[in-house]
């Protein structure tokens, strides 16, 4: 019958005494959700720095043309994992809020973003300045523990990688000889390989080597690309 | 007789005017819950194929949220969407809970929306238009997933336009004419299983 539910509700509203919740409550609750969704979204770029950063470190990109092993050994799991745990979380507490504060605010959720972004650079930019570490170092810091450090991965010759300092080069017999960070002697011949202008003239300087283990008694490896170590 | 000259006091007020009255006196929320009592009721049943008891206390239970909800009402948008929106959402969380028992969602005499529905698509087969049985085309409807259900009920049913549509399921217009014909092309395909 029409007029029952009315008359119900208003019985029930006033029974319990039920009062509406005030305006201020859907802001502050609408700008718990946002912030939350802010701080998850941040974090989610922090570690698509990471993914992207590690990418570059061990050149997968490169591997994925060269050599598919290398590439799956080298592709940062960790970080796109986290990356997409973030990239939820933020939509979730997104969604969330929009449920439950019935608050539309893609614009303040805009401006939120774009706070944090700003902020974040300038801490990059702070941090370069001021000590010399920046993001991406601490990045590199927090990967090594969850994730093949670049110095392993750079010490597979049988896989064909080597890492090490730079020591010399013969232009006629076109071989370098490095001291790979596994405390090693190796003479990497360099013939047909496209590296010419990478190669150092500065003795010290770190080398991350692809290409084949030729002799593993002979600590011999043939490079088919040279790299600066970052 | 305090309700009776509320009632006639908001007779030609807006919904959106109704809404500030309410927060400063409770008793003009009757008028609101009076003008839309029997459409969110007919709504809900539609969507979930809820009893009778179980339908009203879904309504009661939505008017109540609305109430306490109030104040996060924007005003630029249509009252009538967002009082929807409650209402689905409510729906689809009883409907989660308790598992409501689909039947009887669709009553018989709608079939003539159905058949629209059906017909609307000039590129339907017309023996599926033309062969559509009651019963089967109820239960077609029933097998549908909530999201094409909501959509086909609130276009069809609820004569509710792509905007409004939009407002109530919180999606893009662009998606929501897309999930109505997708909804469309599975209700076809049900009536053909």
């Amino acid at each position: 019958m029409k007029g029952e539910i009315s008359q119900k509700v208003l019985a029930v509203i006033k029974k319990e005494k039920i009062k509406m919740k005030p305006a201020c409550y859907f802001w502050l609750c609408s700008g718990f959700w946002l912030i939350l969704a802010t701080v998850f979204f941040f974090l989610s770029v922090f570690w698509a720095g990471a993914f992207f950063h590690q990418l570059s470190v061990l050149k997968g990109l490169y591997f994925l043309d060269k050599n598919l092993y290398l590439f799956f050994l080298s592709f940062p799991y960790l970080p796109l994992f986290l990356l997409l745990i973030f990239v939820t979380l933020a939509v979730m507490a997104y969604r969330k809020g929009r449920m439950v504060c019935h608050h539309e605010n893609w614009l303040l959720f805009f401006l939120l973003s774009l706070a944090g972004f700003s902020s974040g650079a300038l801490w990059l930019e702070w941090s370069r300045q001021s000590d010399n570490a920046g993001l991406f170092f601490r990045q590199g810091q927090v990967l090594k523990y969850v994730i093949l450090s670049p110095d392993q991965f750079w010490s597979m010759p049988e896989k064909g990688t080597l890492k090490g300092e730079f020591i010399s080069f013969d232009p006629k017999t076109e071989k370098l000889l490095i001291f790979s960070s596994t405390g090693e002697e190796w003479i990497v011949e360099t013939k047909g390989c496209p590296c010419s202008q990478k190669i150092p003239n500065r003795k010290g300087t770190f080398l991350q080597i692809f290409g084949l283990q030729k002799s593993v008694k002979d600590k011999v490896f043939h490079a088919q690309q040279i790299w600066l170590a970052e | 007789m305090k309700e009776k000259f509320i009632w006639e006091k908001c007779q030609n007020k807006t919904d959106e005017e109704l809404v500030l009255l309410t927060k400063k006196n409770a008793l003009y929320y009757s008028c609101l819950i009076n003008r839309y009592e029997e459409k969110i009721k007919r709504y809900i049943g539609r969507l979930s194929g809820a009893e009778k008891e179980t339908l009203e206390d879904i309504t009661q239970e939505v008017f109540l949220k609305a109430y306490i909800n109030l104040n996060s009402f924007n005003q630029e948008l249509k009252f009538s969407s967002w009082l929807y929106r409650i209402a689905h959402n409510e729906t689809i969380s009883h409907w989660r809970r308790n598992k409501l028992a689909n039947s009887n969602s669709v009553s018989f005499d709608e079939l003539d929306f159905l058949k629209t529905i059906l017909g609307d698509g000039k590129n339907m087969e017309d023996q599926v238009y033309w062969k559509l049985d009651g019963e089967q085309a109820v239960k077609a409807l029933e097998r549908l997933d909530e999201k094409y259900r909501a959509v086909l009920v609130l276009a069809f049913l609820e004569d509710k336009s792509y905007q409004e549509i939009a407002e109530i399921l919180k999606k893009p217009i662009g998606t929501v004419g897309t999930l109505i014909s997708r909804a469309k092309k599975r209700l076809v395909e049900e009536l053909r299983k």
